[in-house]
């Protein structure tokens, strides 16, 4: 009889999760575990950093534009199956509270989502070469977020160009992202 | 020898292998039918693309995208060629999506004016006000012309995008000869000079200041074409090599056709981006028909014999629709070098356009003033003729052309661009040093404060649009097919019916439908803005996951009773639902773990309560059990 007392308390005390298999799926979803397939994303806005003279005025802060040029540090997120690269960064922002603005893929000519702005920083907020680039482990794929499909270790790169992609090793051709 | 044939066929064999599917222009003087064929084939391709063939160019998918590239430019080519449609619907959704990003803080872009451009010119095309439409916050209509163009500088600089903002800044300033007011801070006379400065040491023009593109080329023509018959020298700094420069506008765009005229292929076409493409070749032609230049006999334009039409043909497929390029585009892979592609037609529509007009005299593509009278028109065109018959006749005396000059200054100002040949006239002025006292033509140009674009039907299909619309049987059996309840997405045929119903000649016929259609519209705009409001709230109170705690509960269910309220697809509007669920799953399970916690203490007291009692009640049962067998020893 005392065992069973002990051993609700013990239950009590630790406040066990008690779910069913779809809840726990459901909340753990993005626990990564050894077997986990994953992709890391980054943001960085660095070259505003060497043309703060061309920033708009009302951005010049810390807030839009931080100190380290890092609005996302590289983080790791699973991927789950069929992820565009729209979907993680659409993931990791929504997650991080970082503001981003986009325009939809029925409203884009290329058919693609479009991203307009992150934490602020619009394309032209930097001059008329500027605006946001993206990479997949180190390549620029120069076409739509949404019609690019990840795979396990991928490394996702935001970049903020200044120059047409030129200052982000970038080539002039890809200024759409 | 050897080594050279095997050279000249490894050489060939590499050529193959790069173009297999090259196509080779073949030269036509296409006739003003075949133009007008084409014109109609690529509206029905686009049509059978919408799933639409028997309807409208401007279907609900189109209306849905009112206010953005998609759409407009689409209607803008409709608009241009008059046709039957249902521009009216165009203009209500566009007022609705202009009203709503007022709402936001970029208002129609953070930083794009060219936003407002491209939407004035749509709105112009199809008959609209872009100076009176759309609400903002502070209830009053909106001004695009002066919202995008000449207040633009109190915003962002109106260069703020580069190039591209300047080009169609002062497309639209001149599209109905718009007046600029003493408090504009840009105007003709700032723009203009903007402009020229970005020219290249080769004429061209460019995105990037060094890399010349056929495209910001043609369309920096199409800009500055109204002032190709103003004798006024700007005076401005040159971008490519910093010095101070003084050019007329005719200087600059005659550079600029030098270079568009190097620049084009053997097959008429152009390139751009390293790749040889129909939109580039596209905005060359609408270049050269502002300007008046005939495509078929101008030789700075032909290669061979193929002319900038045959260019353009080039990329047309057996289904009405155009090609992007014929190689395939890394940069660009929902263009498939054998399936029509949306821009690539869209191009291909407005520019064969832009030549139809340019064909049979009618304004020029962005020119949005009713058609000019009769009599101007042959005026012109007898003008035109005399001055091109004097300077082939080699014999140019003194009053021959002071007689066309005279009659020349009997043009309109705001109209002398289109007497195409004066710049042969300036020259024989300038030859015979008599004096040109032509005014200068951007002082000219600021004359209009409102008023609709007009329409024309090109091709006489007797459009009238909706004056004398008569509201038939199946749009009343269209007007029932929709729920009493309606869905957001039955809001483009909602406002379609609303405006046929509102310009009908038998509106009596059918009575109550308005009022139910526009009591309808009311109710899914109602809808509208419970899903944008939805979706702020979701932003706000989900994220970061981990900080979700019992304390959100009610803020969760609220959300998700609202969302469960919605019709189905309207719930797909709503961002981020998954979310939405596994933050009521996680703060649920906090919940029911917090209970169960709870319960299980509760029971875990009442259990050593039992345990505690039964154990005394035992004790007390054992004492007189000793007692008794103490008593019986004893005794």
């Amino acid at each position: 009889m005392i065992g069973f007392a002990v051993l609700f308390i013990v239950i009590a005390v630790s406040r066990i999760e008690i779910l069913s298999v779809d809840e726990y799926y459901l909340t753990h979803i993005d626990d990564i575990k050894k077997d986990s397939q994953v992709v890391t994303v980054s943001i960085r806005c660095d070259t505003i950093l060497n043309n703060m003279d061309k920033l708009a005025p009302e951005l010049r802060d810390e807030k839009y534009v931080p100190r380290d040029g890092i609005i996302l540090e590289e983080t790791q997120y699973v991927l789950r199956p069929g992820d565009t690269v729209f979907d993680v960064l659409n993931r990791a922002v929504r997650y991080n509270k970082i503001h981003m603005e986009y325009q939809g893929e029925r409203d884009n000519v290329y058919g693609s989502a479009y991203i307009r702005g992150i934490n602020h920083l619009y394309e032209y907020s930097c001059g008329h070469l500027s605006g946001w680039m993206y990479k997949v482990n180190g390549k620029y794929p120069g076409y739509g977020i949404s019609k690019y499909k990840l795979k396990d270790r991928d490394k996702v790169e935001f970049v903020y160009t200044c120059d047409l992609g030129r200052d982000v090793g970038g080539s002039f051709y890809s200024e759409r992202n | 020898m050897g080594r050279l044939v095997v050279k000249i066929v490894s050489f060939v064999c590499l050529l193959l292998i790069i173009n297999p599917v090259a196509a080779f222009a073949e030269h036509r003087d296409y006739s003003q039918p075949e133009i007008q064929q084409t014109i109609e084939k690529i509206i029905a391709w686009k049509k059978s693309v919408n799933k639409n063939a028997k309807g409208n160019l401007i279907s609900n998918e189109i209306l849905g995208s009112a206010g953005t590239e998609v759409s407009d430019w689409y209607v803008f080519a409709a608009g241009r060629l008059g046709i039957q449609d249902d521009t009216r619907a165009y203009l209500e959704m566009v007022k609705q999506n202009i009203t709503k990003r007022y709402k936001s803080e970029g208002k129609l872009d953070q930083t794009k004016a060219t936003e407002w451009h491209r939407i004035a010119l749509a709105v112009l095309s199809v008959g609209g006000d872009p100076t009176q439409i759309g609400t903002n916050s502070d209830r009053q209509t909106i001004n695009l012309v002066a919202d995008g163009v000449y207040y633009r500088g109190r915003t962002k600089p109106l260069s703020e995008q580069g190039l591209n903002g300047l080009i169609w800044g002062l497309i639209v300033l001149d599209s109905m000869r718009y007046k600029t007011p003493a408090d504009a801070l840009d105007t003709r006379e700032t723009i203009i000079p903007e402009i020229l400065a970005q020219q290249l040491k080769d004429g061209g023009f460019s995105l990037d200041g060094e890399q010349t593109d056929p495209d910001m080329t043609a369309m920096a023509i199409q800009a500055l074409a109204p002032y190709y018959n103003s004798e006024q020298i700007y005076t401005y700094v040159s971008s490519w090599n910093n010095k101070e420069t003084r050019a007329s506008v005719r200087q600059v765009v005659d550079q600029a056709l030098k270079c568009l005229s190097s620049l084009q292929r053997p097959d008429g076409d152009y390139s751009s981006w390293g790749m040889e493409n129909a939109e580039s070749t596209c905005q060359v032609l609408v270049a050269l028909c502002a300007l008046g230049i005939d495509p078929l006999t101008d030789q700075r334009f032909i290669k061979g014999e193929n002319t900038v039409i045959d260019g353009i043909m080039k990329y047309r497929r057996p289904d009405g629709g155009f090609i992007h390029s014929f190689t395939y585009d890394e940069e660009n892979i929902s263009a498939k070098p054998d399936q029509s592609n949306s821009m690539a037609s869209e191009q291909a529509l407005y520019a064969l356009t832009a030549y139809y007009r340019y064909l049979v005299g009618y304004r020029s593509l962005y020119d949005f003033r009713p058609e000019m009278t009769t009599e101007l028109k042959k005026e012109i065109a007898q003008l035109n003729q005399d001055i091109i018959k004097l300077k082939n006749s080699g014999n140019q005396n003194t009053s021959t052309i002071k007689s066309l000059f005279a009659r020349y200054l009997e043009v309109p100002i705001e109209e002398r661009c289109y007497v195409y040949s004066y710049q042969h006239l300036a020259k024989m002025i300038s030859d015979g040093n008599l004096s040109n006292t032509s005014e200068y033509l951007a002082a000219a140009m600021s004359i209009t404060e409102k008023g609709n674009g007009a329409v024309t039907d090109l091709f006489n299909t007797g459009s009238g649009i909706y004056e004398d619309y008569l509201f038939t049987d199946r749009d009343y059996q269209d007007y029932k097919s929709i729920p009493d309840h309606p869905s957001t997405a039955y809001y483009p045929q909602i406002i379609v019916l609303l405006g046929k119903i509102s310009n009908a000649q038998n509106a009596e016929d059918y009575p109550g439908v308005k009022e139910d259609l526009e009591a309808k519209k009311t109710s899914v705009e109602a809808i509208q803005e419970k899903i944008d409001d939805l979706n702020k709230r979701i932003m706000e109170t989900l994220y970061p996951f981990e900080k979700l705690g019992i304390a959100d509960k009610k803020k969760v269910d609220q959300i998700v009773e609202e969302i469960q309220s919605l019709q189905k697809s309207d719930q797909l509007k709503i961002m981020g639902y998954e979310d939405v669920i596994r933050a009521k799953t996680q703060i649920d399970s906090q919940l029911r773990a917090l209970v169960i916690g709870i319960l299980v203490i509760v029971m875990a007291i009442v259990l050593i309560a039992v345990v505690v009692y039964r154990i005394k009640k035992k004790r007390k049962e054992r004492l007189p059990d000793y007692e008794d067998d103490e008593d019986l020893l004893c005794n």
